[in-house]
Parts: structure tokens; sequence; C-alpha cells
């Protein structure tokens, strides 16, 4: 009786130890789901970094690079959810605000993930930040372009870029298409002019100058 | 298994641990987390209520391991070491039901704890002007659980081991139990497969009590995971019951001379 | 081996023995002992500290395992749980939880013991009567001295008002009034019909209470019986107080008590009940100008028979060989 009583024990035992490794998984993943979304926001605010930090800000904002980068990576591979970006990529830009690919890319996953608005945010934050910034800019602009369709705020952004000091030619030209779009001709025809007579391609002057025809016709 | 001998023995732990002053290490938790809702919390710039959590759940979990460490590991050995067992089991209780009821009283203590410890920090939240809800409730039963794994093992240990023995081992699961989700990757990482493997199987037996945190949650005010708390219930409870099923088997082959 | 109700503990070639420490030395606590309990009688267990008195008590129990031999408690296995439940022990030293009351000692004991609630307040009430704790159930047992705390262990035995009581030295660390309360108590539950067994190093406590007794020297039994049997009928003979002023010359049986009465008393022992034999050593006496001053037949007592029996087993044990004397019961 003692004998089979012992036996009953250690079937119990190791079998309650075996189920408890199975439920752990469930639980452990489960967990993870809520981890993965949290352990973001597990970074405090970007302003409090960037006090903790003593000065060397930069490190932390490049640490926060690095986990956003794996958190895309992550969720890239698998759901395609990226519900803590915009904190995530806040943090990172409160804490170097001159991070112009945080903003950039912040941005560009929001929009994969459908948050456009949110991504929109994050560009113009950037540029609130940074005024001189063409680059930040002429993205805010392709950002409208591109995702929202929005012409009007995409020529307007592409415009501001292109008077930016180091704005690359193009952003005049994307300007002008963006003027295309809504309508303001007159825009557009300003901005394809100033190409046509000034680029240093000759082959980007003579598609100005076609643009320029065509809008002659119409 | 009758309901009777277990209930009396579990009630009687409780009281006998009442009076021997086991909730000292209440005073020690409240001066803890006055410190960090006071001093602290000034220093986090803004992060305040963030702190005194952070600060208030971790003293909940370390407290909480205290009290079991303090109490549990000394449970079984002092009746041994007292020789109150030879009272007990000369009474028509099996090996089983001691073992249940030392353990029903220690988790009674546990919990009577816990509920202290979290109505002490949801008071020192409310007076400083710290915002939380329910999750808090939900992070106690987070402990609650992870603290029922502890003083199941140790049970465990206190049934062959000195209290001293079985403290220091007690401390030693608390951090591995911690440790042990990073325990699979670092077994991955292993050149030797036997090593691996061996590594693999500590992993599953250890228990996971990194699952139990539950700051994250409270921080954020993240919505409560119905499905989730009923694994995490399961989890502890089936664990519990397998190194408690292990203590019985080793009470059974002790003698008490 | 078949359960006899009127024999509620049978021990059939118990040994044990206990290894220790980490060179696993082997200590052999029990040899052979064998030994039956009789519904109703007092049985005495005597024998000096470490004579395996309480691991016999234990075994019975099942609180240690027997190396060897059989055993029946109350007709089931030693150690059984169902015998448990008509069984009370009272451990040598009063083992309870500092901090709980006596009372609550008592209310923890009954849940142990299965009572029901109702049950439960009515056996508390007899047992703190008989034991005379009535004032104490409100006191921890950290603050009750030792002579109540004892009283407790007893109370805890009772409590399931068990047939079969296994008390290890009862009577250990009481005033004189708390051992003749015991005692008293002990033989009301012979009254009862109870079986009791008291395991005792103070022999005439056990000589008033014993019906039987078994007497343990390392683990062997060396004597067992009824009392009257191991004494023997008649006494050991008569003790003779005499006063002399000058050397005296007395046949060879006769002993000289070792303490002098006075430089000139003496006290004689002359064994035997032979009348002819003690008539010869008075006349040889005033025949030698000696005044007799007293004479007391001597009865021989437990105490005289437990030390006679264990220096015997001694000088038997240096000749190696280990025998029980067994006095028919």
């Amino acid at each position: 009786m003692k004998a089979s009583g012992t036996l009953v024990l250690a079937l119990g035992a190791c079998l309650s130890i075996v189920l408890a490794a199975v439920v752990r998984a469930e639980f452990a993943a489960s967990k993870s789901r809520v981890r993965d979304e949290t352990e973001m926001t597990l970074f405090p605010s970007g302003r409090f970094l960037r006090e903790m930090s003593l000065g060397h800000r930069h490190l932390v904002a490049d640490l926060g690079w690095l986990a956003a980068i794996q958190y895309y990576g992550k969720h890239r591979m698998t759901d395609r959810r990226y519900e803590m970006a915009p904190h995530l990529f806040s943090v990172i830009t409160e804490a170097d605000t001159a991070f112009e690919n945080a903003y950039l890319f912040g941005a560009l996953v929001l929009a994969e993930a459908h948050l456009l608005d949110d991504g929109a945010r994050m560009l113009k934050e950037g540029v609130a930040r940074n005024p001189e910034s063409w680059f930040l800019n002429f993205e805010l602009g392709f950002y409208h372009y591109i995702f929202m369709r929005r012409w009007e705020a995409a020529a307007a952004a592409f415009a501001a870029a292109a008077e930016l000091p180091g704005a690359p030619e193009y952003a005049r030209r994307f300007a002008a298409a963006a003027y295309e779009k809504t309508g303001d001709e007159e825009t557009a025809r300003k901005l394809w002019e100033i190409i046509a007579t000034q680029s240093d391609n000759q082959e980007i002057r003579r598609m100005a100058e076609e643009r320029l025809e065509s809008l002659a016709d119409s | 298994m009758t309901i009777v001998p277990v209930m009396s023995l579990a009630r009687h732990t409780f009281i006998d641990a009442l009076r021997e002053r086991a909730f000292v290490v209440l005073g020690l938790f409240l001066v803890v987390i006055l410190v960090a809702a006071r001093l602290l919390s000034p220093l986090a710039l803004g992060e305040g209520r963030r702190v005194t959590l952070d600060v208030g759940l971790a003293s909940v979990g370390f407290f909480g391991f205290l009290l079991v460490a303090l109490l549990g590991t000394r449970m079984v050995h002092k009746e041994i070491d007292c020789k109150t067992i030879l009272v007990l089991l000369s009474k028509p209780i099996r090996r089983s039901e001691f073992v249940l009821g030392k353990f029903l009283g220690l988790v009674t203590v546990v919990a009577v704890s816990l509920i202290a410890m979290l109505l002490m920090l949801a008071g020192i939240l409310l007076t400083s002007g710290y915002e939380f809800d329910a999750t808090l409730a939900v992070a106690g039963y987070y402990a609650f659980l992870e603290l029922l794994i502890m003083a199941a093992l140790a049970m465990f240990l206190t049934a062959f081991t000195s209290p001293v023995l079985s403290t220091f081992f007690l401390m030693g699961l608390f951090v591995a139990g911690h440790l042990s989700g990073s325990l699979i990757e670092m077994a991955q990482l292993l050149p030797n497969a036997c090593a691996a493997k061996m590594l693999e199987a500590i992993f599953y037996v250890l228990p996971r009590l990194d699952l139990y945190s539950y700051t994250l949650e409270v921080v954020h005010g993240l919505p409560v995971d119905g499905g989730q708390l009923l694994w995490a219930t399961s989890y502890a409870v089936i664990y519990s019951v397998g190194v408690l099923l292990l203590s019985v088997l080793i009470l059974r082959s002790r003698e008490f001379s | 081996m078949r359960a006899e109700c009127d024999q509620l503990l049978i021990l059939d070639k118990i040994s044990k023995t206990f290894t220790t420490g980490f060179r696993r030395r082997k200590v052999p606590v029990l040899r052979d002992v064998s030994l039956t309990l009789g519904r109703g009688e007092v049985f005495g267990l005597l024998g000096p500290n470490g004579a395996g008195k309480t691991t016999l008590m234990k075994i019975a129990l099942g609180l240690v395992r027997p190396s060897s031999g059989r055993g029946l408690l109350l007709g089931g296995p030693l150690g059984d749980l169902q015998a448990r439940e008509r069984v009370g022990f009272q451990p040598e030293q009063p083992y309870l939880y500092p901090g709980l009351t006596a009372g609550e000692t008592l209310d923890l004991m009954a849940g142990l013991s299965r009572l029901s609630r109702a049950r439960t307040a009515a056996r508390i009430d007899r047992v703190a009567e008989q034991c005379s704790l009535g004032k104490y159930l409100r006191t921890p047992v950290r603050k009750l001295s030792r002579g109540w705390l004892q009283r407790l262990t007893l109370a805890c035995a009772l409590l399931s008002d068990p047939e079969l009581l296994l008390l290890d030295e009862p009577l250990g660390g009481l005033d004189p009034e708390a051992r003749l309360a015991v005692k008293d108590l002990i033989l009301s539950l012979r009254a009862e019909g109870k079986t009791v067994m008291v395991s005792s190093h103070i022999l005439p406590d056990v000589e008033a209470l014993a019906d039987r007794v078994a007497l343990l020297r390392d683990g062997v039994i060396i004597a067992s019986g009824r009392i009257s049997e191991l004494l023997g009928s008649g006494s050991e003979g008569v003790e003779v107080e005499i006063e002399c002023q000058r050397p005296i010359q007395l046949p060879e049986f006769c002993t000289l008590a070792r303490e002098r009465v006075a430089s000139n008393r003496a006290r004689w022992l002359v064994p035997g009940d032979d009348p002819a034999r003690l008539q010869h050593v008075l006349a040889s006496l005033l025949r030698q100008g000696a005044s007799i001053h007293a004479i007391t037949p001597q009865r021989r007592d437990l105490e005289a028979f437990f030390t006679q029996a264990m220096e015997r087993a001694r000088t038997e044990a240096e000749g190696s060989a280990w025998n029980s004397v067994e006095v028919a019961s």
C-alpha cells in the first residue's frame, strides 16, 4: 500500500511538472504578446532619458534607435502591427531632436501600420524642431504626396524644402509636379521655368520645357 | 485527504505566525515605499508615479519573498527540530495533509501580507496624487501566484534540508526563476549539445517567475488579459501541486526520531 | 499475524538501527523487542535514558519504521491511520506551538483528530477538567510552566478519548502534587477501561501504576512480566539494627548495610524468609553482647529488582551474550 502510494505520488509529481511546462508555454506566449508591446513603453519618456543620460543624450537616442529597428524587424516578419512605434520613435526624437532619420523612419513605419496621421505628425514635429532641414521638409512633402495624396500640403512642403540651403534641385521639380496636381498651374509654371533655366542637367531642362509646353496647351 | 485536519492545521499555522510577529516585514515595506514616494519621486523628473509604482511593486514582490523565505523555510524544519511534528503526526493525519495544511497556512500569511502591502501602496499613490487602476490588484494577484510557487518550493526544500540551506537554495531558485526566461536563449548559444540539452531541461523544471512581473501593465494601465490570467493561475497551481507532491514524497520517507 | 481484539499493541521481534552522521555509522537502538499490551492494563516501560523506550513508542505510531520485525496497532499495521484515531500519544518533551494558547492548541489537536465541532467543545471541556487546565486555556503556550505544558500535552493525548494511551515519561518535570494528580488520572483511565503504556525511569511511580512492566536496557528487554511475579511473593529478608561496643562476627550470608546509623550502631540484612536462619543470627548476636534495636522485614521493590536486573544484564553483556530474563506473565 505504501509502495503504491509512493508510485502514485511520484507519477503525480512528474505529471504536474510536465503539465506545468505545457501551461507555462501558453502563459509565456500570452505574456510576450503584451510584453513585446509594452517592453517599448518601458522606455521612459525621452525627456526623462535626456536628463538622466547626463549629457550622453545621443547615446540614449542611439540605443532607442537600435531597439526601434529590432522592434520593426520583429513585427515586419510577423504580424506587421506596430502599435508601440509612435511611443518608441517619440522617445528617440525627444532624446535627440535632430535625429532626422528617426523622424522619417518612424513616419514610414507608421504609414505601413496605416497610422498615416501619426506619421505626418511625426514629420511635422521634426520640421518644427528643425526648420532649417530641407530633408525633413522634403520628406514631409513626399509623405503627403505618396501616402496621403494631399497635393497642396505636399507642394507647400516641397517648395519650402527647395528654398532651404543644401536642398537638391529635384525638390523644386517635386514641388512643381505637386502644384500641377492641385490645379495651381500658375505656381507650377513658375517652378518649371526655374528648373528649365537653372538646371545643370540637360535632360531635366528638356523635361521641364516639355511640362511647360503641356501646361500652355491645357 | 480530509479537509478538517488540513484546515485546522492551516488556521493554527496562520495564528502562530501572526503571534510570532511575522508581519514585522510589512513595517519595512512601508518604510521603503514611503522613501520611494517621498524622496525618490521628486528626483524622477515628472516620472514620480512610475518610480513609486516600480519601487512599490518590486518591494511587494521582494518583501513577500522575504516572508516566504523566513517563514516557509523554517516552517517544517521547526516542526521537526522542535518536535511538534511528533505530536502532529501521532494524530490521525496523513503526511500529505500535514504538508497541505502547513502550505495553506503559509499561503494565507502571504495573501494577507500582500493585501496589506497593496493597500499601503494604494494609500501612498492616492496621497501623492498619482493615479492607478484595477491593474494594481492584478499585479498583486500575480505577485501572489509567484509567491505560491515560492511557498511550495520552500515546503519542498525544508522537507529535507536545514533552514539555512533551504533559505539559501530558495534565494537561488528565486533568482534563477527570474532569469529562467533567458536560459533557453543561453542554451541555444551553447556549442556543446549535451550542455545545451541539460540547460534546456533545467529551463523546463525551473519556475518561470519572470512571467509574473506585472509592473509594465500597471505603469501603462494596459487592459487585463483574461486568458493570460487563467494561464498564469493554472501554471502557478499546477507547478505548486507538483512541488508539494514531491515534498509529501520526501516527508513520507522520513523518520522522526 | 491476526488482529486480536484483546491485544491493542503487539510487537514481534522489533529491531531498529539508526544510521547517523556522514560516515553512516550504524547505531542499534532496539533488538528483537517483543511485547503485547492487553486491553485495560497499565503497562510500564522501564529503562534508563537511551534504552529505546521512546523509539519503541514511535515505532508503534509509525513515526519511526522498524528495521526488522512486525507489529499490530489496534489490529492494523503499526502507525495505521485508522488505528491512530484511537491512540493518544504524549511525547516526553512538551513540543507545542508557542504562539498558540492552550485552548487553541487543544482546538488544533481536535481538528487533527478529526473531531466534529460539537464534539470538540465537549472534549476540550472534559480534558481541561481532567488535567485541571481550565484556568489556563487562554494562556499562550510560551507562558506556561513545564508542569502545565506537561499537563497540556497529556490533555492533547486524551482529546480524542483514545482506547490506547502511549505516555512517554508523563511524570517527568512535575512537582509532587502534579505527579499525584497525573497518577490518579492514569488510574482513573484504567478504571474506565483504557489501556495505558507509561514509560519512565522513575521506578516508584511506575510501581504504583503499572500492572505489568518491561525492563529495557540498550534496546533489549531484559525482564518483563507482572510486578508481583518479578518481585516474587516473599520478602527480601529481614533487617536487624543492632548496637554493640566491639566488633562482631556473623554468618557469611548476612550483609552489612553500607551506611552506618551511628558509630556503634549498624544494620544487617538477613536474606531469605527462613525463620530458623533468623533465629540463628539473633542468637549469635545476643551471644556476642549486641543489643537489638529493631527487626524490620524487607520487601523487595522494583528499584532493587531493576538494579539487580541491570547489573545482571551488564555482567552477561560483558560475557558477550544478550539474554532476556523472561518471567512468565
